[in-house]
This record gives C-alpha cells, sequence and structure tokens, in this order.
C-alpha cells in the first residue's frame, strides 16, 4: 500500500510538472492560455450506493450486503506516442465502516511503432466472448461486486501486468505477463455467505475462509496470451494461459486453507453477424496441472468449457442474447473413485443458459434490463434485474437486485441465497 | 388520292412510332435523372472526398426549445476504395458517463452493416447486431442510419416536381418492414446536390420526422453541411448538430477503422483538432 501510495505521489509529481513545462510553452506562444489546452483530460464520478439484504442471514452479522458512497478520478496525460492514466477511488464503506483508496488503473501505454505496443502497470484486462460468462478470459474478476450490486465497471478487476501486442501483417499477437498472481476477489464469508465444500458447510463473517496467499513477485506469475484476426467481419481467436485457477480451487490437507493450484488454458473463439445478429462460439480445455489424472480430490479436475451466444436488437430499443454454457469434467471416473467418503457425488457435466433482455424507453434515458442465469443441471438460477434512468446527462439514478433460488442448498447459485439483496444508487458524472 | 392516302397513313405510322419512341425514351431519360440526382444528393451528402474528419456537436432539445442533452464526439469517415461502403469511428467526448467510448460501423452495401462499441472502464469490446439501424443514436432525434447515410438503393424513387432551386424527390422503401416510416420527400438544391430537406411521413401519411439544413460551407471545394436539425413533428423534440474542424482528405490510414484501434485511440487523429 505504501508503495502504491509512493508511486500515486511520484505520478503526479510528473503530472504536475508536465502541466506547467506545457503551460508555460503555451503561454508563451499565445496569450490566450485555456485550461482545456492542456494535454491532460480528467473526469470521474461520486456514486453513493446502498443495498441491504431481502432476508435475515444466519451467517452475517450486517443487514446491508452494500453501503458505500465513492469518487472516482481518472487523470490522463497522452501524445501521439504516449498515455499515462491514472484511476482512483476514494470511497466511504459504510457496510465495514471504513475509508478505502483503491487505485484502479495506473498505467503507462507506449505506441511507439505501428508494428507493437506496450501497457505496463495496473490495468483493466478483458478478452473472450462471453456476456458475463468467462472461457478464456482468466483476467481477475471481481464476483463480489457482481453480486452485491456495484456499478458493472467492478466486475473487472485489476492486473499488474505488462501487455505488449504485436501487429503482424496475418494478425494480432497479444501477450500479458503477470508476475505476481491476481487472484479474481471472490466471497470469503466475510461479506458474503455461500457453501464451502470441503468443510461441508457454510461459511459466514464469523468463520471466514483462510487462503493461503500465492502471490511472490516471479515465483507465482501467469502468463496470458491471444492470437486475433478478423476475417471479413469475422473475429477469429486463439488463447492460451499459464497460471492458477483464478478462484479457490484446491484444499491445502496440512491447515485446512484454501489455495490456488496450478491451471493452463488453451481455448479459441469465433464471432460474427450472422442470422440477423450476433453469433458467438467460445471453447477452452482447463488443464489443471497439479491434478492431471484428476485422482486428487482436493484439487479442481479438468475440465472442458464450451459457450454459444447470439444476440440480437429488436424494434424499439429491446435488445436481447441468449448463452449457453457447459463445464463438464474430463476425467469424472477418477473423480468419483477417489471422492472421500461421504462426499455428495458431483455431476459431470455443469450446464447453464443466461438471457439477457434490455429495453431503452423515454429517448433511451430509461434502461430496464433483466440479465438471468439459470442452470439446467444444478436447477438454480441467478436474476439481475436493473432499473436506471437518466434525469440528465450527468445525474443517474439506479434501483436493482440480486436475486439467487434454487432446488438444493448447495449447487453454485443457491448457495448465494442467504445473500439476496436489493440495492438503490445515485451516481453524478463528470 | 390513293397515293397520298398511302403516303398520310405511312406517314402517320411513322408519326405514332416516333412519338412511341420519344415516350419511351422521355420516360426514361426522366428515370435515368431521378435516379442520377439522387446517386448525386447522396455523394454530396456522405461521401465528399476520400476521407473526412470533424467534431460533432449534438444539442437534444425538448418540446420547449430547450437544451436537454449534449453529445460531442469526433467523428471519422473514410469512402471503401469503390462502390458504396465506408468505414466510421466515433470517439465520444461528452457526455461525462460516455467520455472515451467508441464506436466504429463497418457500411457494407450487400450484408448488414458490422458495429462495434468499445466500453473503456471494461476494456471491453462488444460486436452490436447491424440489423437494427433505425433505433435512436445516443438519444437524439437522429437514428444509426442518418450518422452513416442510407443507401439510395434500399428505396424507389420518384421526381415529385422540379422548381427553379430544388428537384423535390418521393423515396418509398422497397422493405417497409424494416423501418418506420413509409416514404419521404427530399429537397435537393440543383445547383450543389445538397439534399437542404427531407421530411419523413408515417403510414397515415403524418408528417413523423423532419431533417432540416440549416448551414452549407465550402470546404476544400466541397459543398458541406456544418448546420443541421431533426424535428420529431409528432412530439416537437429536436436535435441541432453542428459540425466543426471539417477536414477533407487527411489520408486516414485504413487499420484505425479495426478493433486494435478502439483499444489504441488513435491519439493523432483524435485530437486533431487540439494542435
Amino acid at each position: 500500500m505504501k508503495t502504491l501510495l509512493f508511486y500515486c505521489f511520484l505520478y503526479q509529481l510528473i503530472m504536475l510538472s508536465c502541466w506547467q513545462i506545457q503551460a508555460q510553452e503555451k503561454t508563451e506562444k499565445t496569450e490566450d492560455f485555456k485550461f482545456s489546452d492542456l494535454p491532460i483530460e480528467w473526469q470521474g464520478f461520486i456514486d453513493s450506493r446502498h443495498g441491504p439484504r431481502l432476508q435475515s442471514d444466519p451467517y452475517q452479522s450486517n443487514s446491508f450486503s452494500l453501503s458505500e458512497t465513492r469518487l472516482q478520478l481518472q487523470l490522463d496525460h497522452w501524445t501521439d506516442a504516449s498515455e499515462i492514466k491514472l484511476k482512483t477511488d476514494f470511497i466511504y464503506d459504510s457496510q465495514q465502516g471504513k475509508f478505502l483508496i483503491n487505485l484502479r488503473e495506473a498505467n503507462l501505454f507506449l505506441t511507439p511503432s505501428k508494428w507493437f505496443d506496450v501497457k505496463i502497470g495496473r490495468q483493466i484486462l478483458t478478452w473472450g466472448k462471453g456476456d458475463m460468462l468467462f472461457v478464456n478470459d482468466l483476467f481477475p474478476k471481481d464476483w463480489q461486486s457482481f453480486f452485491i450490486g456495484r456499478e458493472l465497471e467492478y466486475l473487472k478487476s485489476y492486473s499488474d501486468a505488462v501487455k505488449l501486442t504485436v501487429y503482424l501483417p496475418w494478425f494480432e499477437f497479444n501477450t500479458v505477463y503477470v508476475p505476481a498472481f491476481n487472484s479474481d476477489v471472490f466471497p470469503t464469508g466475510k461479506r458474503l455467505s455461500f457453501f464451502n465444500p470441503f468443510q461441508n458447510a457454510f461459511v459466514g463473517n464469523s468463520n471466514p475462509i483462510n487462503i493461503t496467499k500465492q502471490n511472490t513477485w516471479f515465483k507465482n506469475n501467469e502468463i496470458h496470451w491471444r492470437a486475433r484476426k478478423n476475417v471479413k467481419g469475422f473475429d477469429l481467436a486463439l488463447y492460451g494461459y499459464y497460471g492458477y485457477w483464478k478462484s479457490p480451487a484446491g484444499l491445502d490437507l496440512q491447515n485446512g486453507n484454501l489455495t490456488f493450484p496450478k491451471l493452463s488454458v488453451h481455448g479459441l473463439s469465433f464471432e460474427g453477424n450472422l442470422f440477423k445478429g450476433i453469433t458467438s462460439f467460445e471453447a477452452g480445455y482447463y488443464h489443471s496441472i497439479d491434478d492431471a489424472n484428476g485422482e486428487d480430490f482436493s484439487v479442481r479436475n479438468s475440465q472442458w468449457i464450451f459457450l454459444l451466444g447470439y444476440t440480437r436488437d429488436l424494434k424499439n430499443d429491446l435488445s436481447f442474447g441468449i448463452q449457453y454454457y457447459a463445464e463438464m469434467v474430463v476425467k469424472y471416473n477418477n473423480m468419483i473413485n477417489t471422492l472421500p467418503t461421504g462426499a455428495a457425488k458431483p455431476n459431470r457435466l455443469r450446464d447453464m443458459i443466461t438471457l439477457r433482455l434490455t429495453k431503452l424507453l423515454v429517448k433511451q434515458k430509461l434502461k430496464l434490463s433483466l440479465f438471468s442465469y439459470y442452470s439446467i443441471s444444478d436447477n438454480d438460477a441467478y436474476l439481475r434485474p436493473n432499473v436506471s434512468y437518466k434525469l440528465t446527462d450527468a445525474w443517474k439514478i439506479e434501483a436493482g437486485g440480486n436475486l439467487f433460488m434454487g432446488e438444493n442448498d448447495t449447487t453454485f447459485w443457491n448457495q448465494f441465497q442467504n445473500n439476496n439483496n436489493i440495492y438503490v444508487g445515485l451516481k453524478r458524472s463528470f | 388520292m390513293k397515293q397520298k392516302n398511302k403516303f398520310e397513313m405511312t406517314f402517320n405510322k411513322t408519326f405514332f412510332v416516333l412519338l412511341f419512341l420519344c415516350s419511351f425514351a422521355m420516360q426514361n431519360t426522366q428515370a435515368q435523372n431521378v435516379e442520377d440526382i439522387v446517386n448525386k444528393a447522396n455523394k454530396v451528402f456522405k461521401y465528399n472526398g476520400d476521407d473526412r474528419i470533424n467534431v460533432v456537436n449534438m444539442d437534444i432539445k425538448n418540446k420547449n426549445g430547450k437544451v436537454v442533452m449534449n453529445r460531442e464526439l469526433v467523428l471519422i469517415r473514410k469512402n471503401d476504395a469503390s462502390g458504396l461502403g465506408q468505414k466510421w469511428y466515433s470517439y465520444f467526448k461528452k457526455p461525462a458517463d460516455i467520455r472515451k467510448m467508441v464506436f466504429m460501423v463497418w457500411k457494407n452495401t450487400k450484408k448488414d452493416d458490422d458495429r462495434w462499441i468499445y466500453l473503456p472502464a471494461m476494456d471491453l469490446v462488444k460486436r452490436l447486431a447491424g440489423s437494427d439501424k433505425r433505433s435512436s443514436f445516443v438519444g437524439s432525434q437522429f437514428v444509426y442510419e442518418d450518422v452513416t447515410g442510407r443507401l439510395p438503393k434500399l428505396d424507389t424513387h420518384e421526381l415529385i416536381k422540379t422548381t427553379d432551386d430544388y428537384y423535390e424527390v418521393k423515396s418509398t422503401p422497397k422493405n417497409t418492414s424494416a423501418v418506420e416510416f413509409s416514404y419521404f420527400y427530399t429537397w435537393i438544391d440543383k445547383k450543389t446536390f445538397v439534399p437542404t430537406k427531407r421530411v419523413y411521413y408515417d403510414k397515415n401519411g403524418d408528417k413523423q420526422r423532419e431533417y432540416r439544413v440549416d448551414k452549407v460551407e465550402k470546404i476544400q471545394n466541397y459543398d458541406t453541411i456544418t448546420a443541421f436539425s431533426m424535428t420529431n413533428i409528432q412530439t416537437g423534440e429536436s436535435t441541432y448538430v453542428n459540425y466543426i474542424d471539417i477536414k477533407y482528405n487527411v489520408g486516414i490510414p485504413d487499420n484505425i477503422f479495426t478493433e486494435t484501434y478502439l483499444r489504441r485511440v488513435p491519439r493523432k487523429w483524435v485530437s486533431y483538432n487540439k494542435k
């Protein structure tokens, strides 16, 4: 944290000196100096949102899962061949009773040549074709923010990384090197309760899970790559990843901590304008390196993941999107044969359908949307209704919910049922 | 006498054949004319130069004429080497909540357009279905197709009137289910071929929307519309647009119209007017 603050300070010093130099140059050339002429852009917002649980949660003491006000400030300085970006969130989190500073992005983007570019520092990274489902995007996600009703941009957490892109005549190649593993932000029990299969019990803020940190620089590193090409309007890509499972997928039998076992992923995707809409396909093979044969019950097994998607705009600002998603355990028999006695027998296939409906009304100021996940194999669901209204260009009010339901208490979505919540928010952008 | 009759008959026959041929030819030239007029106007309207870059300032007004929303974007357009295909790149500067968003269109003549949107906060490139071009463009009175231009081949055109200054053309869509209007009239300036006014009618024959050019300037020898508006006649709401800092033939490279440059914003072009 200290180093971060130091870098922030250093950066701001550099920005300030840039400002002065530029300002001097400008004033020397012309008398009428204008603030807007500076090569610095700044923007941000203030957002306050609050979300109570819809039911009392026996595993949580706080009846709100979300209650916070944040100020986001973003500064950009750029030239033709470089860009510096700094995005910081200042948060008063009344749910936790804490003031926090969260550096979301702090990076230097160099574009010295049309053949390559490089982005160094804290950055948000996204690729792949899923809509709120990820196959080959192994960049960190903040599921906790997603489940409690923060703005959607917070679903993507940051990576401290170097991203190099090389533009070859026949395709584009991206490599991302992360020197110290960045995991997902997942529920730990502190704010959201869930079912921990390793303990065979629900976890809440009185008994949060313990995790073995694996973020030693240059030891616990991750590498992502992608080769991408557009062929006549169709996007084709190949992907690779070598690192760790992004959410805990292993159990340390020595101390009972949850761990992030080694993982490699290889996959591909396709997307294009087909059947009057956007049709996409993505597949990935998750190779669980620490349990290649699938015989170690304390490490998640290797699996195939498939995703098929279709989105379409109908008339009158109505659009819908549908996806089919399937995870399939590769060595299912080995997994079943080595389960500890008494453990529930998992399915080989976990599959899901998602449906997105969005309708814009009142000059596109009112937005009604519903995103729903329904798992066919688990018979559980997660619904995300949301209504937002833009009072003006600057002001927006919003309300929504996160509703988990299902048949069995321990299935993926239904394990979060005690966290069902609704939230309201007010945002001012500037 | 008989001889004369025969002559008269031959003459009459020839005369009628000629008349028929003439009228056919006239019809043909008229048909030719209206297509020519529409095509010329379309070129002047959306295809001037090989490429163009400008800032768009858009005021969205309520029925009382009060500005309720404002949009500002940099619009970059490049014509395909041949045909009516184009590539469009728009970089939003206002309002604040969509600042730095990029919207890109490949206008295709033989299939649906390809459209992309880039949301920088999530580093997310999203493809949008190209089939619905008739929904509002960022909450304004314009629809997406008004921005990139409607291909003339989608309508049948009829020259209704020729006045001293204008050609008045009626255009009826070939596929009525794809659009919200029944037909539209366009007033095309006879000298410059600038479409200076266009009125859309609904299925009851009532006026729906009215497009009006407020200012035309000669820029690098191209007749350029620099101020225009669209009014929803039925609600009274309107959108006023100014094109600022217009530059033609600046040599926009093809590669900026790719997914790569949604993320790697081409600063040189997006901030072309800041130097």
